[in-house]
């Protein structure tokens, strides 16, 4: 499994709890929506931050949140925000 | 335009962060409240109210700064929230907004527009398949809209569009009107204003 997939796999544990589709859940790839595709409640996007925060021990200030909503934001935010610890 | 959003208390008390915290979970607070919305909810005498509230103006909010053609963005603290009993103001971007919410013990729900507020909106159950949500919301509104317009309700569809903006058609042309579409738990609501 490459860097990326084994990230990807962490990320879908952690979003597990909040999505509501989980047809688009089983499909998740890098360009999936979490909000428009996950039908994940916008307020459920704090807990995800907050989650990524505590699992990689980073902090994702408001300016890095304001982008984060796609898998791939969110990838590049924690692998930019881990590199930088 | 319009923009709304609907809290189902008792589905939003079944919190799903890992540790059940909700609104009290260390960070969320600071995370999406300004200082001044931070001191209303301390200060407040149902903090969980206020909390759903001011967040309920922020979605709605952004429903419409949406609707206007703004680019998505995630950073609800950047949107900011006054009220009094169940009248705000907003702020989002260069946006001047009006909120009216509607509180009791099943939910919270709140309108959002520009200046007059000229919204028809209604609340109703929606049952709890998920799967029929959507649907039966939809229907509701269909019904409304063809009874207030005198319009067939077979010719009206509804249409998501870029950002998830949902547009109104009779037949294959669009109707002048801004609609909005907000459910959680058991709970969904409707919004629709005429455009000029």
């Amino acid at each position: 499994m490459s860097d990326k997939d084994k990230m990807i796999e962490e990320l879908k544990a952690l979003i597990k709890p909040y999505i509501q589709d989980e047809e688009a859940f089983k499909n998740l790839h890098e360009n999936t929506n979490f909000i428009e595709d996950l039908k994940i409640n916008s307020a459920n996007l704090v807990d995800i931050v907050l989650d990524i925060e505590d699992k990689y021990d980073i902090e994702i200030d408001n300016d890095s949140m304001d982008k984060m909503l796609s898998v791939k934001a969110a990838l590049e935010i924690i692998e930019q925000k881990v590199s930088k610890k | 335009m319009v923009g709304n959003d609907i809290i189902d208390i008792e589905a939003t008390k079944r919190s799903k962060d890992p540790n059940g915290l909700g609104w009290k979970r260390p960070g969320f607070i600071e995370k999406i409240f300004t200082e001044s919305e931070q001191k209303l909810i301390a200060t407040s005498k149902d903090p969980f109210i206020t909390v759903w509230q001011l967040w309920s103006m922020k979605e709605s909010a952004y429903k419409v700064f949406i609707q206007a053609g703004g680019e998505p963005f995630y950073n609800p603290k950047t949107i900011e929230c006054q009220f009094e009993s169940l009248n705000g103001h907003i702020k989002i971007k260069k946006l001047n907004l009006k909120s009216k919410s509607i509180v009791n013990q099943a939910y919270i729900f709140t309108v959002v527009g520009n200046e007059n507020l000229n919204i028809k909106s209604k609340v109703i159950n929606i049952g709890n398949d998920v799967k029929l949500q959507s649907k039966i919301l939809r229907k509701h509104l269909l019904k409304d809209l063809s009874q207030t317009y005198n319009l067939e309700i077979a010719k009206l569809k509804i249409e998501k569009i870029l950002n998830g903006i949902p547009r109104l058609y009779y037949v294959e042309k669009e109707l002048e009107l801004a609609i909005s579409l907000t459910h959680c738990g058991s709970f969904g609501g409707y919004s629709f204003e005429r455009l000029r």
